[in-house]
């Protein structure tokens, strides 16, 4: 059950990572034509691979791109909107994985 | 932490972008509409706006507090103000039958180009497409989630 528990914590950090990336991308997309914007990404992954697979010890971070000469836009909606797609299947498959833990937990108490 | 924190923000996001283009559109409607204004209130020709956005940060101060950990700064876009085109000069037009044409003949047009201001519209419109385009990827990303929970 302990064990359980922990990857349901795991897997709603990847949802929070994801939740907060849909976010970034939606705010590059609305920034496409402002003057001198740099976007966001969220550093979530390279994190998770330094701390050994816990996700429970990861927070997601905002970090600005600063990439592309200084005082020019660098969003390209094409990018912003493939990531959103990845986003997306990433989304799909951890919010399975945590209703199935959640059926899993109802089992267990008994309530099915 | 919750797998759902301020997961329909992004609605607000997108909407932003979206106001944000409706506002450029209108200042574009606007320029073509008094292009051929040639004395206005200051009795200068009509001037050709734009919009100026700028970044907006999320929500309320208090708003942005609860959050101060990691996304307060990603609220959309807004518009920061609207400026008159200074830098692009008036257009002489030879019109000596108009009222107000100078002593040889020339009237002063504004300086709405309007090849600029229908490029301008079609990069608007393409913008808002892909503002739709978001919000509609965060609806489906919703809606499977919740579907996914469900069954």
């Amino acid at each position: 059950m302990l064990e359980l528990g922990k990857r349901f914590e795991e897997n709603m950090r990847v949802l929070d990572a994801m939740a907060m990336r849909a976010n970034a991308i939606a705010h590059n997309i609305a920034n496409q034509n402002t003057p001198g914007f740099k976007r966001f990404e969220v550093v979530f992954e390279e994190q998770l691979r330094a701390k050994g697979a816990d996700a429970t010890e990861v927070t997601p971070r905002l970090r600005r791109d600063m990439s592309g000469p200084p005082g020019t836009n660098n969003v390209v909606v094409t990018h912003e909107l493939a990531e959103f797609d990845k986003v997306r299947l990433i989304y799909d498959l951890f919010s399975r994985r945590v209703a199935g833990q959640l059926a899993q937990m109802n089992r267990a108490i008994g309530a099915r | 932490m919750n797998g759902m924190e301020g997961v329909f923000r992004g609605f607000d996001i997108a909407t932003s972008g979206m106001r944000t283009e409706l506002a450029r559109a209108e200042i574009v409607a606007a320029n073509v509409a008094n292009m051929h204004v040639t004395r206005g209130a200051d009795g200068l020709p009509y001037r050709r706006r734009t919009v100026v956005l700028e970044e907006a940060p999320a929500g309320s101060f208090a708003d942005a507090l609860s959050r101060a950990d990691h996304d307060a700064a990603i609220g959309g876009a807004r518009v920061a103000r609207v400026v008159a085109d200074t830098t692009t000069p008036f257009v002489p037009r030879f019109d000596p039958g108009h009222p107000h044409a100078d002593e040889n003949g020339f009237v002063l047009m504004s300086n709405v180009d309007l090849f600029r201001e229908l490029v301008d519209m079609s990069v608007i419109q393409r913008s808002f497409e892909a503002n739709v385009a978001a919000m509609q990827a965060y609806r489906a990303m919703l809606q499977s989630a919740l579907q996914n929970i469900r069954a």
